[in-house]
């Protein structure tokens, strides 16, 4: 009797328990209301893109220890320095010296950015061709290609996200190297006969072939570029109306050859005539040349087409 | 070299695929859409104006000296220094070595000569070039009496804002306004008329009555403006030519703010009678009188839309002060004006585009403007008392009058110009205080 009362009452107790408990989850997790966050990072796509390539690229990542911020190719066009943010695509093996050098330099020389004029996929000329000693008078700067002394190399750096941002000046002081030593290329081969090779070699090389494409960003860096020197006359009637397209074909240096508004149809009215001839004055000012467009990807933008609208202008 | 020989075949294999992609390539464009203009003044080049005689020289110098300051006050231009200067013009007929203009950034270049012809008269000639793209947009050669060389200066600064804007310019204009003077208990006001840079300053009436609102007839060298010559307000007409005034109508009460119509034919005025004030018209030749609204409430200030089609006015009757639209011929009376504050003052835009106004809200002045629809209101510029907008014959430039607290001596009154778009405010200098500023049609001599 007893025992069937202490048994009932541990009973009741079990059950109460299991209830005020919630032991009941112990036997029967419950299933999560909402599936867990997940954390999303957002990268500006230059960045990102950017990093890719440089992964591939044995470049020793800390040749600048400062941090600096990814910043948006946006912020840029003011800086001299690379203007360019885009992705070097192929990374030559060769290590890019750390050395700061002026950034002008790839803006500065016209010649360089010819070498190539047909690359696809593998844009770069990769290093080893080039006859590495070379004497190339024209450029002007310590940076030269050959052996960049100080490097502790850090042969795996690549895969490591965190310091894709850290090496922004690393990578351009790259890129600068990648313009000169095709510079230099230029200067002892005949350019012609060369890129066929080169890219055979690129080719041949650990580096992925990447996509050509221009980024949004590398875009919107040149779109900045010209708005800076469109001056269209404010508040003219109907300015939202006032809508122009201009075609450009542009050298490989960024250098507009030849602009044309191809919206001829409205320029008998002054109005249009005056906006169309202002955002010519953009294209062709050379204020604003040359453009800021990533040399190995040339054959993307070698015509541009542009749309002029002050849709925001009053 | 040798490589090249050494692996044909695999150089060869290789580049097939690039020369497919390549070809793909070489129809892509990018295309890129540009929405945010950079606006700023246009940096131009104005030499001074060849001159063929030692007089002429002086001539040529100063015809360039108003050109530049005409464009620079636009807000549009940004005349830029002589001394930079690197090219000498010295001949307006060959072309400028657009090289050296680019290089100290000018983006246009006037090149012009002024010249006295055997029978006494002065010709000026000018070519605008597009520095950029290294040709000619415009060149004119004007001749007329040596006197009026200022004037001829301004025509070429029309001349050349038409090319580069696209709009009609404004600068071969005048400007009629009430210029006051005296201790504030006995204003004198006076009619005053200058050139819309300050230029060639004169008074039509000598100040023995008070005068207001003055307005330029868009067709004639005639003036309507209100005075109290006669004891009680009126409307009366100026002829500049003859110096002759009149009374306008024959109303047995007050009548106020005039205005033309488009053709200049009629006057739109208010008359106010047993503390009711109405809209009528009155035919110039004629004298007709015509009513157009039929109230209890106070209509004032009406402004003809440029086609005639539509008036603009302030009106009580809802209320508060505020902006109505109506048919020439008074119907479809409707509010456009839904803003905080009052509104007052309305003026039709020579282009059409927008309306002007006086608005005062929390006891703060603004000019603004806003769409015939009543939409897109925007303030252009505020202060203690801004008042009396007016057009420039363009449609792109306003004017007005802001008056500024000094202490207890008083007020100090000036004319000022602001950009359609909010932007360039200039004070226009007059001798002394100023105010309803009213603008002549273009090439008003």
């Amino acid at each position: 009797m007893r025992r069937g009362v202490l048994f009932s009452s541990f009973l009741h107790l079990a059950v109460l328990g299991l209830a005020y408990f919630h032991l009941w989850d112990l036997i029967f997790p419950p299933q999560p209301l909402e599936d867990t966050p997940i954390a999303v990072e957002l990268i500006n796509i230059a960045p990102e893109t950017r990093a890719t390539r440089l992964n591939q690229t044995p470049p020793k990542p800390q040749a600048k220890p400062e941090d600096e911020t990814v910043e948006g190719p946006k912020d840029l066009p003011k800086q001299p320095p690379k203007p360019v943010p885009p992705p070097p695509a192929p990374a030559p093996s060769a290590a890019p010296p750390p050395t700061p050098p002026p950034p002008q330099v790839a803006q500065a020389q016209p010649e360089p950015p010819k070498a190539e004029p047909k690359p696809e996929q593998p844009p770069p000329p990769p290093p080893p061709p080039a006859p590495a000693p070379t004497p190339k008078a024209p450029p002007p700067e310590p940076p030269k290609p050959t052996p960049p002394p100080p490097p502790p190399p850090k042969p795996m750096p690549p895969p490591d996200p965190n310091k894709k941002k850290q090496d922004e000046q690393a990578f351009d002081a790259l890129l600068k190297n990648l313009s000169k030593r095709a510079e230099t290329q230029k200067a002892d081969v005949p350019p012609k006969p060369a890129p066929p090779q080169q890219q055979a070699k690129a080719s041949s090389q650990p580096v992925a072939p990447l996509s050509p494409q221009l980024t949004t960003s590398e875009l919107d860096l040149v779109t900045r570029q010209i708005e800076q020197c469109w001056n269209p006359s404010a508040a003219a009637k109907e300015a939202h109306d006032l809508i122009v397209d201009i075609t450009a074909e542009v050298s490989p240096d960024g250098r507009v050859l030849t602009a044309q508004i191809t919206s001829t149809a409205r320029m008998g009215d002054p109005f249009y005539r005056a906006a169309a001839e202002s955002a010519l004055r953009a294209v062709l000012n050379p204020q604003c040349s040359p453009l800021k467009l990533p040399p190995e990807k040339y054959e993307q933008w070698k015509t541009i087409n542009m749309t002029f609208n002050p849709k925001d202008l009053l | 070299m040798t490589r090249n020989t050494a692996v044909p075949r695999r150089a060869l294999l290789a580049s097939v695929p690039m020369l497919l992609a390549a070809s793909v390539a070489a129809r892509a464009a990018i295309h890129l859409e540009l929405s945010q203009p950079n606006i700023v003044p246009m940096p131009i080049a104005i030499p001074p104006f060849v001159g063929g005689q030692p007089n002429d020289q002086q001539v040529g110098r100063d015809v360039a000296q108003v050109v530049s300051a005409d464009l620079e006050r636009s807000g549009l231009f940004q005349p830029l220094d002589a001394r930079a200067f690197i090219q000498q013009i010295t001949d307006v007929q060959t072309q400028p070595r657009f090289g050296d203009w680019r290089l100290i950034n000018a983006q246009a270049l006037v090149t012009g000569a002024a010249e006295t012809q055997p029978d006494g008269r002065l010709k000026v000639e000018f070519r605008l070039w597009d520095v950029i793209a290294g040709e000619q947009l415009t060149g004119y050669a004007y001749t007329s009496t040596a006197q009026a060389w200022r004037r001829l200066a301004h025509i070429v600064a029309d001349a050349i804002y038409k090319r580069i804007t696209g709009e009609e310019g404004y600068f071969d204009t005048r400007i009629v306004y009430i210029s006051e003077s005296g201790p504030a208990v006995r204003r004198i006001k006076r009619l005053a008329i200058m050139d819309q840079d300050g230029a060639n300053h004169k008074y039509l009436t000598d100040g023995r009555a008070l005068v207001l609102t003055p307005r330029f007839s868009p067709t004639r060298q005639e003036i309507t403006y209100l005075s109290y010559a006669s004891g009680t307000p009126r409307v009366y007409l100026f002829n500049i030519d003859t110096g002759q005034q009149e009374v306008l109508g024959d109303f047995p009460g007050m009548t106020f703010a005039p205005r033309f119509t488009p053709d200049g034919n009629k006057v739109i005025m208010s008359f106010a009678t047993g503390g009711n004030s109405a809209i009528y018209t009155l035919e110039l030749r004629t004298r007709q009188a015509t009513r157009l609204t039929d109230n209890t409430a106070i209509d004032t200030s009406p402004c003809y839309s440029p086609d005639a089609q539509q008036i603009v006015f302030n009106s009580d009757r809802g209320g508060s002060q505020q902006l109505y639209i109506m048919n020439a011929d008074g119907s479809n009376i409707h509010r456009i004006s839904y803003g905080t504050g009052r509104y007052a003052t309305p003026v039709w835009s020579p282009r059409g585009d927008l309306i002007a106004f006086t608005k005062l809200d929390e006891s703060n002045f603004y000019i603004g403007v806003m769409k015939p629809d009543g939409s897109g209101e925007r303030l252009l510029t505020n202060g203690f008392l801004v008042e009396g907008p007016n057009w420039a014959p363009n449609g792109r430039v306003i004017c007005y009058f802001r008056q500024t607290p000094t202490g207890p001596r008083g007020d100090v009154t000036r004319l000022y110009t602001i950009d359609v778009s909010g932007r360039n405010e200039r004070e226009v200098i007059t001798p002394q205080d100023a105010s309803y500023p009213a603008w002549s049609p273009l090439g008003s001599p």
